[in-house]
């Protein structure tokens, strides 16, 4: 009797070891496609002119340099310009940290009229492509006197649906009574939203650093657009295309590689610091939502 | 400490209106609970009290002043919830030292209140906590030293002991009214739990539908329920109730028949209050039904379930006209289901009620 009922809880945990062994297959191939340019940027970085461009690929330089990376520092000026890129992302970053906490609260808190349509139209503007909103953001920016200045880089991004969107998901779990609280307490709305709910809702806002440092870091195409060739204020991306067409683009694949590992460095620390809060927030925004 | 005014109170959300013109006098120091089933709106009476809901019409006064505009923390009130609402990343000292920050007391006299908070509570030990590191029965009285530190003219309590298991809930229970008795202060409480209501309160204000239904003492309102909802809804178990016709005035009394009772002799109404044939409802409290020695008894009917409660047991009946009855039994006594019992009725302690459900007047003295 017994060995029977044994036998047939065997067999399927069998089963589920190899679907996991599977699982784990499939995650680290996945991994290692994902992690492969990133590698290759990093060792091309280190290697001379011509093994850079050598056919068929050198995986490993013969003698690992760091000429690239001094050499970067004379075609570009890189200390200006990831100043300027930690200005875009940082900047952009906070003011969307605070629009986002107290927008979503009003959304996820309040009662007023409208409340839901006017949700709706914010989630909406979430799926217009960048590119439909370039030109008319572009004049706007020009009509106020912005353009060719960091501030025109960053002041239409300090306000972020998606932000918006994810805070508000996450402050509808925080439970009213502990606003009640507050407001008994004697505590103002502000107050509430960054001493209460803030610190309530610490997952989302690593979430959010992240997503948005990484992001307003990255981007290419607004800056390129409204500075206007004010290489003064470029940030680094724009400034690695520069790498791209000097010395008129013949063999520097290794300044380029150079460039691009060290413009990866600030998001990679961040997402390394704060990946475990944008795991959580990922998984929790899906139960609570 | 504080009077307390409700006149004509009135709450609507749009066109429904939940609270309906309530009148109140809480006198200073006194302890009042709000009970009701879910729903009936003592909640939000609680918190239109508090300043967290607006007051739709009306007027309320803490201490003789009127507060319907002012904010929470102006009307000089603290407030128990019953999800104890502790910020989880304060420790149990910044939790209760909050509200005086925020009013930008010396540090030395937050200081002082919050330690002497503790010491009231017996929770000295617990004030470098975070809220995750205590029991509920802890975060509970952690949530009273927060209001206990702002020194209010008024505590409003929210269901403060719902989340809490059944031994705990007695043992603080029992330290709110030790606390009452100490501080003297003027308490507002809602439970939906009537042992609560009957141990704490001075008086007890029964609500149903956003209606004051009676507002007394606990003993007035279980010997002298004013109508059949509150006959119904304090005492546990319920009120028996059965229907019944006036036979006609009677020695100082009302004489009633019921096909489950008989004529039977309520004592002590006012003789004039209905005329013979007039339809009525007689409750009777279960303690007021029991199972008759040997083969006395008016009341006759079958046993359907026994609960032995150790102390006492009860017995669920139907008697033959179909009503369902509950007794109250001693508990050497034993029953089985099937039986069939004779119960003894005590006549004097019986209940009437008209056909609006309004009890029958008493007779003037």
């Amino acid at each position: 009797m017994n060995q029977r009922t044994t036998s047939p809880t065997r067999r399927p945990r069998v089963r589920i070891d190899a679907a996991a062994a599977g699982l784990r297959l499939a995650i680290v191939i996945v991994a290692v496609v994902a992690a492969f340019p990133l590698v290759w940027m990093v060792l091309s970085s280190f290697k001379t002119p011509a093994e850079s461009m050598q056919v068929p690929p050198v995986w490993l330089p013969a003698t690992p340099s760091l000429d690239a990376y001094s050499e970067v520092a004379d075609v570009i000026n890189a200390g200006r310009s990831f100043w300027n890129s930690a200005v875009i992302a940082t900047v952009t970053t906070a003011g969307i940290l605070i629009t986002s906490l107290m927008a979503g609260y009003a959304f996820a808190k309040y009662r007023f009229r409208g409340r839901d349509a006017l949700f709706a139209v914010l989630i909406a503007t979430m799926f217009l492509p960048p590119i439909v909103t370039l030109i008319p953001l572009y004049r706007l920016v020009t009509a106020i006197g912005l353009n060719a200045s960091l501030l025109g880089v960053i002041v239409p991004h300090l306000a972020n649906a998606f932000g918006i969107f994810l805070m508000r998901q996450f402050i509808a779990g925080v439970p009213d009574d502990l606003i009640d609280a507050a407001r008994v307490d004697g505590a103002s709305e502000l107050r509430i939203v960054f001493s209460v709910v803030a610190p309530s809702v610490v997952p989302a806002l690593a979430a959010l650093t992240l997503f948005a440092f990484v992001y307003h870091w990255n981007t290419y195409l607004w800056p390129l657009t409204v500075l206007q060739g004010n290489s003064d204020d470029y940030p680094i991306v724009i400034s690695l295309s520069r790498l791209l067409s000097y010395n008129r683009g013949a063999m520097n694949t290794h300044l380029v590689m150079a460039g691009a590992t060290l413009a990866v460095l600030p998001p990679l620390v961040m997402f390394v610091l704060l990946q475990r809060f944008f795991v959580d927030s990922i998984v929790s925004s899906g139960v609570k939502g | 400490m504080a009077t307390v005014r409700l006149d004509s109170i009135e709450k609507a959300y749009g066109q429904v209106r939940v609270i309906k013109g309530v009148d109140l006098d809480v006198a200073d120091g006194e302890f009042i609970v709000f009970v009701g089933p879910s729903g009936c709106g003592k909640s939000t009476l609680l918190r239109m009290i508090a300043g967290l809901e607006d007051i739709s019409g009306g007027d309320l006064y803490i201490g003789g002043e009127r507060c319907n505009e002012r904010a929470p923390k102006d009307r000089g009130i603290a407030m128990v919830f019953q999800s104890y609402a502790l910020y989880p990343h304060k420790t149990v000292y910044q939790n209760m030292a909050f509200g005086l920050k925020l009013a930008r007391r010396p540090k030395a006299e937050i200081e002082t209140r919050v330690r002497e908070a503790a010491r009231i509570l017996q929770m000295e030990h617990l004030l470098d906590r975070r809220p995750n590191q205590l029991s509920g029965g802890q975060r509970q009285r952690v949530a009273i030293g927060r209001a206990i530190v702002r020194d209010p003219q008024v505590f409003l309590f929210d269901e403060p002991l719902s989340n809490l298991d059944a031994a705990l809930r007695v043992s603080t229970r029992r330290e709110i009214a030790k606390l009452h008795a100490d501080l003297g202060a003027t308490m507002i409480y809602v439970t939906h739990d009537q042992v609560e209501a009957m141990t704490l309160a001075d008086r007890i204000v029964v609500l149903d539908a956003g209606i004051v239904q009676q507002i007394g003492t606990p003993i007035e309102l279980y010997e002298r329920p004013q109508n059949l909802f509150v006959a119904g809804f304090i005492g546990s178990p319920k009120m028996n109730f059965l229907a019944a016709e006036i036979v006609g005035p009677d020695a100082g009394g009302l004489r009633v028949s019921s096909p489950e009772t008989g004529e039977l002799l309520v004592t002590d109404r006012d003789m004039q209050a209905l005329a013979p044939g007039a339809p009525v409802t007689l409750g009777i409290r279960p303690e007021h039904l029991v199972p008759a020695e040997g083969e006395g008894g008016g009341v006759r009917a079958v046993v359907r379930l026994v609960e032995r409660l150790g102390d006492q047991t009860l017995l669920e009946m139907e008697t033959q006209s179909g009503a369902t009855l509950v007794a109250k039994a001693p508990p050497e006594r034993r029953f089985a289901p099937g039986a069939t019992v004779a119960l003894d009725l005590a006549a004097g302690k019986t209940h009437l009620f008209d056909r609006n459900g309004k009890a029958v007047a008493r007779r003037k003295p």
